[in-house]
């Protein structure tokens, strides 16, 4: 079963520099949410900090109603057992192959038996379509495949709340569309919550219940798949239908001009300036 | 004011690496596979620096002592030399520079694919996986190299006295006893441990908190090397300094 992640007010910043001010909203349990937003916002850091390897500055987390922000490192651990992420590039151990990769969270954390092992870890390469490469390295394989692995990692303990930052970047269309497929299937199966980081527009526009928006330091938006593909929010549109045409501009920085170095436009000056743009 | 940071930041790691050590389960097969790759790295440039280096303690003390007239001193005062300072500064460059550039290297590779985190994530706490274990293996192997190089030394002052110099091997021996004693063996060696154990501990450091690429760990590593000679040569001073305070010195 999913549980609910409750984020409310939630600030990050290193230095002098805000990654993302006051963010607020539910991932409801047992439901795809999909995360947008150019790079640089920090969609990788706010991952990172549902789970605590980042401390926001302001702001709380409540997983199935545990405040986590507070908890110290080993309180934490306990919290994370029950989440599955998905690096960037998969973070597998590149020491170890990728059975070992995928039994690792196993041996660490159950007794099972070698022989229970082997079956839950040759279920879960069978189930990200990588039966039989068990013995491969991750210096050996390609991204795509690295990225499945470390799906079949995190899925390994059964997690009630699964993270995937960009699961499908660097896959072809056909392949993204199966992996597209392969979370909705696991999203049924299992009732896990998902929240998952993408650039992908097909993935955003078939897969989640819920989209949100990072942009210029907030969240521009979060809300039901529907209402974000109708929303005629500059931002959003333009993002939606990659153009070039819109406030978002080649560099990060620039989107910020005018507002001085690392402060947040207020609500009205941010939808006014915009306004004028589209 | 970085610096500052920094270093309050590396103390409270080296804190973390010490509480770490006493968790259970203690990583046995990662120290001694670490320990066999340090002694891999460096026993032989070890060996290799030691002689040349024993050799040139040797002449400048022979025609030092000869200047002094006190020529039956020369293999003793170079053996002394070696025991108590080359020992030491030859296993510090070693450790360091082969040593913790490589664990440097090694953990900042893996913090910037971020196995570091996808660690944490699973619950592994990778100062006690990681660090603990190389900590343990180049503080045993720093002691090592400095009883390789002070054996070096011994044997070397011996074939430039006794044979080259046509010394007596008791000659040798007494000059030795009159001027030595085991506990500059002993102040060499807790020197050599205490080098493994800094000189890992900022090659970790720095690996852990590589950032922006794999230019950034070249950088770490660059950092690691300078921070960790600089230091090591600094606490070997120090400790120098507390020997000579606390343990009288033979014929003084
Ligand atoms: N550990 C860190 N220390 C300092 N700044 C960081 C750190 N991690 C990320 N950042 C900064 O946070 C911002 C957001 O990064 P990231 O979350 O990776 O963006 P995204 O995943 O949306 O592309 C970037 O400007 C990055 O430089
Ligand atoms: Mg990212």
């Amino acid at each position: 079963m999913g549980v609910a992640v409750e984020i409310d007010g939630l600030t990050k910043s290193f230095g002098a520099q805000t990654v993302w001010s006051d963010v607020s909203f539910t991932l409801p349990a047992g439901e795809i949410s999909v995360l947008l937003g150019p790079s640089g916002t920090g969609k990788s850091v706010f991952l990172k900090t549902l789970v605590g390897l980042f401390r926001p500055d302001r702001g709380t987390i409540h997983i199935d109603g545990e405040e986590i922000t507070s908890l110290h490192e080993r309180e934490l651990y306990r919290v994370r057992r029950r989440l599955g992420v998905l690096f960037q590039d998969g973070a597998l151990f590149g020491s170890m192959n990728l059975y070992d990769n995928i039994a690792f969270p196993l041996r660490e954390h159950t007794r099972k038996t070698e022989a229970e092992i082997r079956a839950i870890v040759n279920d879960r390469l069978d189930l990200v379509g990588m039966s039989g490469d068990g013995e491969k390295f991750p210096g050996e394989i390609s991204g795509g495949m690295r990225k499945r692995a470390g799906l079949a990692r995190a899925l390994v303990l059964d997690p009630e709340l699964i993270l995937c930052d960009e699961p499908d970047s660097g896959l072809d269309p056909v392949r993204t569309a199966f992996l597209g497929e392969l979370i909705a299937e696991l999203n049924r199966t299992t009732g896990a919550t998902f929240l998952i980081v993408t650039h992908d527009i097909n993935t955003a526009k078939t897969l989640p219940d819920h989209i949100g928006m990072l942009y210029l330091r907030r969240l521009v938006a979060f809300a039901p798949r529907e209402e974000i593909l109708a929303s005629d929010d500059p931002v959003l549109r333009q993002f939606l239908a990659a153009d070039m045409d819109g406030p978002i501009g080649m560099a990060e920085e620039k989107d910020a001009v005018g507002n001085g170095k690392g402060e947040t436009l207020p609500e009205e000056q941010y939808r006014g300036e915009h306004r004028e743009d589209a | 004011m970085r610096v500052f940071r920094a270093t309050g930041e590396f103390v409270a790691f080296g804190l973390d690496t010490v509480r770490a050590a006493f968790r259970r389960p203690f990583q046995l097969g990662e120290a001694i596979q670490q320990a066999w790759f340090l002694v891999s790295v460096s026993i032989l440039p070890t060996a290799l620096v030691a002689i040349p280096f024993g050799a040139v303690v040797a002449l400048q003390l022979g025609s030092l002592t000869k200047q002094l007239g006190a020529q039956s001193f020369s293999g003793a005062a170079s053996v002394i030399a070696v025991v108590r300072e080359a020992g030491p500064i030859v296993t510090a460059l070693l450790i360091a520079g082969a040593g913790g550039a490589a664990m440097c290297a090694d953990l900042g590779a893996r913090k910037i694919r971020e196995e570091l985190d996808a660690m944490r994530v699973l619950g592994i706490d990778p100062v006690q996986r990681l660090v603990v274990p190389r900590v343990i293996a180049s503080a045993v192997v720093a002691v090592l190299l400095n009883g390789v190089v002070s054996a070096v030394g011994i044997a070397g002052g011996y074939v430039f006295t006794v044979v080259l110099q046509d010394g007596t091997p008791g000659s040798y021996f007494a000059s030795f006893a009159a001027l030595g004693q085991v506990a500059d063996l002993v102040s060499a060696e807790s020197r050599a441990l205490v080098f493994g154990i800094l000189a890992a501990l900022i090659g970790c450091y720095l690996g852990m908190n590589a950032k922006g690429g794999p230019k950034g760990v070249g950088q770490a590593v660059n950092a690691s090397v300078v921070i960790s000679f600089m230091l090591l040569f600094a606490v070997n001073f120090v400790m120098v300094a507390i020997y000579f305070q606390l343990v009288p010195q033979k014929g003084s």
